[in-house]
């Protein structure tokens, strides 16, 4: 009982403020976009935007009932939740008719519901449940595949769905595992076969070669002084024979032009190294480790690249990336980033003013109302109201970090952490691509973008944190 | 409880993450809006528009490099509906010559489809019509042409082998993946489809600048992201167009086919089926209009009856039988089997017309002895080595299938039927399994029972006899612009594994049967020709009246079938007007005083039974002027030679 009269004292009422205005200025940006000669007045709900605001009061209902529950359903209905979406997913993956090239949509008449959105949540409290779980130390390879497993899961069925673009918003919950402590020298690992990934789409396969030999040369170099500092001695012999290796391989790769050839010279490098490493028995661990990490650099950049590149992602995806590192000659890919672009830029300092966006009205832009709706937002609004947006966006994310630092429970904290985590990964790639700086992915800016589901799934997890948030000094697990 | 083991160093590792990526945005953001000129002047208030460039498809030539098919420019009125203004509606619809009606009927539903998306307001409209009203054209914002073009023909035949252009059905959008927009036109029957994807070439788009008068004043950025069309490829086809016309000439007022081939290559010469109709009348606005009436008119010209003409070969099979029985060495070339006018065994008599016995394969050919050739049959069927009945049957079956009968001969234009030669089972459901044999399907042996053929594979047989034995899948492209590999196909010889030394004793009689035997009036003054009547019994009228040739005998440069339904005796009608298309093809012209007749008499034929197909007359396509020189019909007849359906 006491917690029930509670509840309302102890939300936190800036987050519930920034959530409630940047949404209710969405809407505003909703209605701009359609508007026109022929559209209707602001009052008259038959539009899109009328039916974005049914879906907000839906929201705050929905919102309202899930802070009136009791805190201790989430963390004890957390897998249940999350078996019964990843089923739907499966379900709808299986047998739903493509839209736009995916099968994500669940349709209702003219409703449709897209559960990959909810696997979001699903997955937040999954990935909460699981680390707050006594059994969990991320310090244990075990424990890391677990986590590693429940965020994969939704991905795997999400690419299943064609919907890569909303599978990637998953990799945000490595935010979560950073926090919880997963290892930093995996955050590492990630971020160099981010780099390889690039350059194996951007440069020959020679050159890339030659790259991860220098690479490679560069950390023998870093290792061998490491264990100069121990006062560990390696004979000169080591030294020499790595520099001669890799100095070979730089060559060969820059002179080669076939992927084979360079794998080849590679196995046989290997082969005359692991020869000479028997006669050094103690230093073998200086050359073997820089190989081995060459050996399977390479196997990723050209392999694994090459079928995440080819098989995996459909042709309009290749031909975004390819866009955003500039080696596209599609004039129709490169087309909606420059319009997009135009938009933005063509609002200046202060904007032309709320529904006096011309580009907007003429619709240059392709699905401005989803995907592409802060172009209205810069075209409007200009650089000082763009900006301020941002900001109300990184005052919210900033106030979500800082709440999640202030619970008790492990499961809270993560919880939080994944609501943060999934809103700052969906706007840095959404807006990212209206301005240019990351591929065109066809994901929703949370609480602005038209679409029932995005918007229902995004309140859902900002009340569900703010139900938790209102309960910190309780332990949950 | 479990304790945070990092605490807030890795939140703080967070939060200066997302702050260092928004302040990048923030930066990208006010270098975009605020510091750099270049994307903020291209915005400007104009509007842009953006165009989309329609390839002009490839040009048609035929083998003698005349142009048979060209591109005439035409004009789409497009409209954006969130640009129209305030206009003087009456004087547009009296512009463009339409009521206020369809104006309004024709803007909602523009609005429907989209309020910023094109639409077309006004289809296809004439190059002259359109330069009139263009001037008045800014007075009228949110509209602007858009250029399309249109295929015209300048010798009005041969509609059957171009076959016409047609606008896409969202059956053809959803095949290519989206390759195709609404709008958008595609090939359809004839070379127009099988060729499509080199003919039709590749959209470009153009992005302009317009001012508030909805004029042109430039591209955008200079045509940065314009892209241009590419032309489609040009065809050469093997139709020799002007032998193409004559036959469509003579067939007038037939019902009917003539293929002609040329026998070393396999190329199709002409291919005629008649009725035919102007392939005009396909084009533009009145496209549908004339579909429906060329559907209606009676007699289906729309049917291109030299790939699905249903016909029993009749005698003209002769010849095929006896190289079958001479291959099998079931007779010697100077076999004699007497007739006494009918052929019999037991109980059965296939009756025969009289002549005198023959005393060898080319006399039997000559007189063509139905007796003859009905033995030849039995004694096939009968020969050793083969079980029973079923499995020589199945062998000669399977000799037929070596002439290209009973299969698809692989022709270049969608629609070839593969006519009908019967399998052991059609015969074991007919009768019962085992209870049929040589006498039962007797005739078979001078083509009749069930045996149907087209006209193009009876040309296609012709031409594989004169041959001695081998044939190219016949085609009509010669040459596709860029690359050859869509013509790899017709580049396979097609065996049929007979001794050459066969065909000299069939040929021989088939040159006697021109000479001096049935198919006289085939004969083409100082030029050997071979050939072989033959008259189809049809149970719905007239017999069909049936003749193929080759010419010239001792090196053959074109065969030939030709088959006119209804009109009777062989070598009345169908013989001469092969003779006619063989003079035509090899001299260029028909010169003495009995050949001239002999066309006169065959144009004033007329088996076609009231009421005569009442079809529509296409405008006269305009030449343009470059290309007139080569563009203009050149009849060898009367003048109005291409009019052959026209009563």
């Amino acid at each position: 009982m006491k917690r029930q009269s509670s509840i309302w004292t102890n939300i936190d009422w800036v987050s519930f403020g920034l959530y409630l205005a940047i949404m209710l200025f969405g809407w505003l940006v909703v209605y701009a976009v359609q508007f026109g000669p022929q559209s209707s007045s602001l009052f008259n709900f038959s539009g899109i935007h009328g039916r974005q605001l049914i879906w907000i009061i839906i929201s705050l209902i929905m919102g309202m009932m899930i802070l009136i529950f009791d805190s201790e359903f989430f963390p004890g209905f957390a897998w249940i939740i999350y078996g019964l979406v990843m089923a739907l997913v499966l379900f709808v993956m299986l047998t739903a008719r493509e839209i736009n090239g995916a099968r994500a949509w669940l349709e209702f008449g003219s409703i449709k519901i897209q559960p990959s959105e909810f696997a979001k949540y699903a997955t937040a409290l999954a990935l909460a449940k699981y680390l707050s779980m006594p059994s969990v130390n991320l310090a244990e390879w075990r424990s890391r595949a677990g986590a590693l497993a429940v965020i994969g899961l939704p991905m795997l069925l999400i690419i299943g769905q064609k919907d890569t673009g909303s599978a990637l918003v998953f990799t945000s919950f490595i935010f979560v595992l950073y926090r919880e402590g997963f290892p930093i020298g995996a955050v590492v690992v990630g971020a160099y076969l981010a780099i390889l990934g690039v350059l194996s789409l951007l440069v020959e396969p020679g050159y890339l070669h030659s790259a991860v030999a220098l690479l490679c040369l560069g950390y023998a170099v870093f290792a061998l002084q490491r264990s100069l500092k121990k006062n560990r001695q390696p004979t000169l012999n080591v030294l020499i024979l790595l520099m001669i290796g890799m100095v070979v391989l730089i060559i060969t790769g820059l002179l080669t032009e076939s992927l084979w050839l360079s794998v080849l010279l590679a196995a046989v490098f290997m082969a005359v190294l692991y020869f000479f490493s028997q006669f050094l028995r103690r230093e073998r661990r200086y050359i073997l480790l820089p190989a081995g990490l060459f050996l399977l650099s390479l196997f990723f950049g050209f392999f694994i690249m090459d079928v995440a590149f080819n098989d995996v992602l459909e042709a309009h995806q290749r031909e975004r990336i390819l866009t955003l590192v500039g080696k596209n000659s599609d004039k129709d890919a490169n087309y909606n980033v420059d319009q997009s672009k135009m938009t933005i830029a063509s609002g200046g300092w202060l904007g032309k003013g709320y529904l006096q966006g011309t580009l907007t009205r003429y619709g240059h832009v392709p699905e401005q109302q989803t995907d592409f709706i802060f172009c209205t937002i810069g075209e409007e609004f200009g650089f000082v109201g763009s900006a301020a947006f941002l900001l109300a966006y990184l005052a919210l994310l900033i106030r979500i970090v800082l709440l999640a630092e202030r619970q008790r429970s492990a499961f809270s904290r993560s919880f939080a952490y994944g609501v943060a985590a999934l809103f700052f990964v969906q706007i840095a790639i959404n807006v990212g691509m209206t301005i240019g700086l990351v591929p065109v992915i066809g994901i929703p800016l949370p609480f602005v973008s038209y679409g029932g589901s995005s918007i229902l799934a995004f309140s859902v997890l900002i009340f569900t944190m703010l139900r938790l948030d209102a309960d910190r000094l309780l332990v949950l697990r | 409880m479990k304790d945070s083991p990092f605490g807030r160093n890795r939140a703080l590792g967070v939060i200066t993450l997302f702050v260092v990526i928004f302040s990048i945005y923030g930066f990208r953001l006010l270098y975009l809006q605020v510091i750099s000129p270049d994307y903020r002047e291209l915005a400007g208030d104009r509007i842009r528009r953006r165009e989309v460039i329609f390839p002009e498809r490839g040009l048609i030539y035929d083998r003698n490099g005349v142009l048979v098919v060209y591109n005439e420019p035409i004009y789409n009125l497009m409209v954006i509906p969130n640009q129209v203004s305030a206009m003087d509606t009456a004087r547009f619809c009296q512009l463009f010559g339409m009521d206020r009606e369809t104006f309004d009927k024709q803007l909602q539903k523009a609005k429907k489809y989209s309020w910023r998306k094109p639409s077309v307001f006004i289809k296809e409209i004439k190059a002259n019509d359109y330069t009139a009203a263009e001037e008045f054209l800014y007075q009228f914002p949110g509209f602007f042409p858009e250029v399309r073009t249109i295929r015209r023909y300048p010798h009005r035949a041969a509609a059957h082998v171009l076959g016409y252009v047609g606008e896409v059905d969202t059956a053809d959008i959803r095949k290519s993946g989206g390759y195709y927009r609404p709008g958008d036109h595609i090939g359809r029957t004839g070379v127009e489809q099988t060729y499509e994807a080199v003919l039709r070439g590749e959209r470009g788009v153009r992005h302009m600048l317009v001012d508030q008068f909805n004029r042109s004043v430039g591209l955008y950025r200079g045509g940065l992201w314009d892209t241009i069309a590419t032309r489609g490829q040009d065809l050469t086809i093997t139709l020799d167009i002007e032998l193409q016309q004559y036959g469509e000439w003579l067939m007038q007022n037939k019902k009917g086919s003539i293929v002609a081939i040329e026998p070393s290559t396999g190329e199709i010469l002409a291919l005629v089926s008649s009725p035919a109709y102007d392939p005009n009348l396909l084009v533009g606005r009145e496209r549908s209009a004339n579909f429906q009436a060329l559907r209606t008119s009676g007699y289906d010209p729309m049917n291109n009856r030299a790939l699905k003409g249903y016909y029993p070969p009749g005698s003209t099979y002769k010849p095929l039988m006896a190289l079958f029985a001479l291959e099998d060495e079931v007779i010697q070339p100077n076999f004699y089997y007497g007739c006494g006018g009918a052929f019999r065994l037991g109980g059965l008599r296939v009756g025969c017309h009289a002549h005198t016995s023959s005393g060898n394969v080319q006399a039997a050919i000559q007189t063509s002895c139905n007796a003859y050739f009905c033995a030849l049959f039995k004694m096939f069927m009968d020969q050793k080595g083969y079980k029973n009945a079923e499995e020589a049957y199945e062998h000669w079956r399977e000799y037929m299938t070596r002439f290209g009968l009973g299969v698809k001969v692989g022709i270049d234009i969608p629609g070839e039927i593969i006519g009908n030669i019967p399998t052991v089972a059609t015969y074991d459901k007919a009768y019962r399994p085992g209870a049929w044999k040589a006498s039962t399907i007797i005739t078979l042996g001078i083509g009749q029972d069930k045996m149907i053929v087209t006209p193009l594979q009876q040309a296609n047989m012709t031409a594989a006899m004169a041959n001695g034995g081998w044939w190219y899948s016949p085609h009509v492209v010669k040459q596709v612009e860029s690359t050859d590999s869509l013509l790899a196909p017709f580049r396979i010889r097609h065996e049929s594994g007979f001794r050459p030394e066969i065909f000299g004793p069939v040929l021989e009689g088939m040159a006697m049967v021109v000479s001096g035997g049935t198919g006289r009036q085939a004969q083409v003054p100082g030029i050997a020709v071979g050939g072989k009547t033959g008259t189809a019994q049809n149970p719905l009228g007239l017999d069909h009246s049936l003749f193929i040739a080759f010419a010239p005998v001792d090196n053959p440069q074109i065969a030939i079938a030709a088959i006119v339904e209804n009109s009777g005796w062989g070598g009345s009608w169908s013989a001469p007007i092969c003779g006619l298309m063989i003079e035509k093809y090899l001299n260029r012209s028909i010169s003495s005083p009995q050949q001239l007749a002999k066309e006169k008499r065959m144009i004033e034929g007329d088996f076609l039974n009231p009421p005569k197909p009442v079809l529509p007359v296409a405008a006269a396509p305009t030449s343009p002027a470059a290309e007139a020189s080569v563009a203009v019909p050149v009849p060898a007849g009367p003048a109005a030679s291409s009019q052959s359906a026209q009563p």
